[in-house]
Parts: structure tokens; C-alpha cells; sequence
């Protein structure tokens, strides 16, 4: 289930601070990569951009001797997400230079996980037929190892024993692709009688093999 | 007019409408709790799919018949389609958080539903 904008922005910065375990676990019940909003994840990914260059840039400044002001107004520092302080004047260059390595990490894991932790289902699209009409083309293989193709904008249906699966359109009108796994044990016609299938072809023309419409499964 | 011969799966008119009420019986049955669901289960074995009322299989005087009593028909198509194909699945497993997200139901809720077809079709 989606969660609202805020908790995913939120969500998404913590995850880019390098704390993505504590959201996918929390009690709390942040959401985990692929249950983000799109909008709320870009609006994370792009906060945690502005905090590590606010990070980097005012850590250097520290680190070498100014810009003090800087690191402290980093923006996300306030969150207590991370964000290096300086705690003394003392140790003001090692600090500010943890500030900007900090910095540097949360760009980078921002855009690591922009590039493989945030392709989850809400962003790839439906892959799963039986969920719902499917963004791309798959191949549903059943225990057996019979393939049903499933079209782009095409969703499956069918009994929970996985006897009988229609392919349907995304208006729910069958395509003429189905399993008849249990046959129709009534039919005159013995491959009609036995497990079989139906395929039609992209101009919707029934498949048949020597002339007959009931293609052998396993 | 129909049943000059044999069809493709049923011989005659009579044997048509014989199977619908028998079938239609089954579902009175379960939605008075005087057959259990999973016994309903077993006994209709997806009629709608297993006697190919789509008419898919049938001849041209088949389809005819079929489109005749295509009122009695639905609500065994909407039996299919709203309950035996839309995510009916054990009772053990209906209670598992993964199958509850991903819209899958046990046979109390397969019974409420088929409760509100019959209720829709009048055949309770």
C-alpha cells in the first residue's frame, strides 16, 4: 500500500542517510523502498541532494578554516538524521571534514538507491497479471510448465486449483488465450474433453493444430 | 428447435436448463448454509468454465441456446468471475498478511459474496 507524500519524503531521507534497515523495520511503520510515493520519494532524493552539498561544501569550509555557518545550517541537521555538528572548536577540522565525507555519502547512496533500491513495483510497473493489467509483456509458466503470454495491457484470471486461466484485456473481455486445464469433461469432442488450451493469434484468429482449436498441455 | 441433434456439449434444450437448475440448486444450497462452502466448491467444480457456457465450444445451434438462456447463465458467470477467478484461495491461507495484500479471500468472504449473486439473481 502507498503511503501518504510526508511519511515517504521523510522516509526517503532517512534511507538516503544511510538508515534504509531502521525504515524497512521500524515499528513505526515507515515504508519500505517500494511501498514510496513517486512524488514523495523525489522529494526525499532531492532534500538529501541539497543536504550532502550543504554538507560538503560547508564541511570543507570548516575543515580548511571558514564557514562555520555553513555546516550548521545545514538544512536536514536540524532532523538529527545524521548530519554532523561540530561539537568544539577543538576538534572543528576533523569534524568538518566527517561533515563533508558525510556529505559525500548521502549524494552517493542517494543516487545508489535512486539506481537500484527505488525500481521497486511502484515505479517498474504491474509485472504480476493476476494483480491487474501488466506494463509490459510477461510469461506466466504454471507448475506443469505450461507458458500463457500476457500481453501488455492484458490480465489473467482464473480458478484458485490454477485449472482454468483466461487471458482478458484490460476491459475484462476475454482474448481467446486460456487454459482449459480441467477440460469439459460434457464436450463430444475428446480433446475438447481433455486438459487443453487456446491460443489466438495477434489478429485474434483462433490457433489450431490440424484444424483443430484444443492446443495439448501438459 | 434445439436438440434436433447432438450439440457440442449438450444434447438437448432439456438437458440445458436439467444442468442450470441443478447447478443454480447448489448455490441455494450453500447460500441457506445447507451445504458448506468448501462442499459447494467441490460439487460446482467451475460449472461456468468446466461446461464452457461462454459458449466457446459450442456449435452455432449450441450458442444460439445458450444465448437464449443467457439470463440464467449469468449468474453462474458472475459466480466465476467474481468469485472462483477474482482471488478465492484456502481459509489457511486467506489469513496470511501476503495474501490478504495481494486481494486474496477465504470462504467466508466467498460465501458473502455469493450470497449478494444470489440475492442479485433472485435464487435464494
Amino acid at each position: 500500500m502507498r503511503r501518504p507524500y510526508a511519511t515517504s519524503v521523510f522516509a526517503t531521507v532517512v534511507e538516503n542517510n544511510g538508515m534504509s534497515v531502521l525504515t524497512s523495520v521500524s515499528p513505526t511503520g515507515f515504508p519500505a523502498y517500494q511501498n514510496h510515493t513517486r512524488v514523495g520519494q523525489a522529494l526525499g532524493n532531492t532534500a538529501t541532494v541539497i543536504q550532502g552539498a550543504f554538507e560538503i561544501i560547508g564541511g570543507l569550509g570548516v575543515a580548511f578554516g571558514g564557514g562555520v555557518g555553513a555546516a550548521i545550517s545545514a538544512p536536514l541537521c536540524a532532523t538529527g538524521i545524521g548530519c554532523f555538528v561540530p561539537a568544539s572548536s577543538a576538534t572543528i577540522s576533523v569534524t568538518g571534514l566527517l561533515t563533508a565525507a558525510h556529505g559525500t555519502f548521502v549524494i552517493g547512496n542517494t543516487f545508489y538507491n535512486v539506481a537500484y533500491n527505488q525500481r521497486g513495483s511502484s515505479r517498474s510497473g504491474n509485472t504480476n497479471p493476476y494483480k491487474g493489467t501488466v506494463d509490459k509483456d510477461v510469461i506466466v509458466v504454471d507448475e506443469k510448465g505450461n507458458a500463457i503470454p500476457v500481453k501488455q495491457g492484458q490480465k489473467l484470471e482464473g480458478s484458485s486449483d490454477g485449472k482454468f486461466v483466461q487471458v482478458k484485456d484490460s476491459a475484462g473481455k476475454p482474448t481467446g488465450d486460456r487454459l482449459d486445464g480441467g477440460g469439459h469433461p460434457k464436450h463430444q469432442d475428446p480433446l475438447s474433453k481433455a486438459p487443453h488450451a487456446h491460443r489466438v493469434d495477434s489478429n485474434g484468429k483462433v490457433i489450431t493444430k490440424n484444424g483443430n482449436p484444443h492446443l495439448p498441455i501438459k | 428447435m434445439f436438440g434436433s441433434k447432438y450439440m457440442n456439449i449438450f444434447k438437448s434444450e432439456d438437458e440445458l436448463l436439467s444442468t442450470l437448475e441443478s447447478y443454480t440448486q447448489l448455490v441455494i444450497d450453500c447460500v441457506l448454509g445447507h451445504l458448506s462452502f468448501q462442499r459447494f466448491l467441490v460439487q460446482y467444480n467451475n460449472f461456468y468454465m468446466a461446461f464452457a457456457l461462454d459458449g466457446h465450444e459450442s456449435d452455432i445451434e449450441e450458442q444460439s441456446l445458450l444465448t437464449k438462456y443467457e439470463n440464467r447463465i449469468a449468474l453462474h458467470r458472475e459466480i466465476w468471475e467474481s468469485i472462483l477467478s477474482a482471488g478465492l484461495c484456502s481459509d489457511e491461507d486467506a489469513v496470511k498478511d501476503e495474501y490478504i495484500k495481494a486481494g486474496r479471500f477465504g470462504s467466508s468472504e466467498g460465501t458473502k459474496r455469493l450470497k449478494v449473486i444470489a440475492r442479485k439473481y433472485d435464487v435464494s
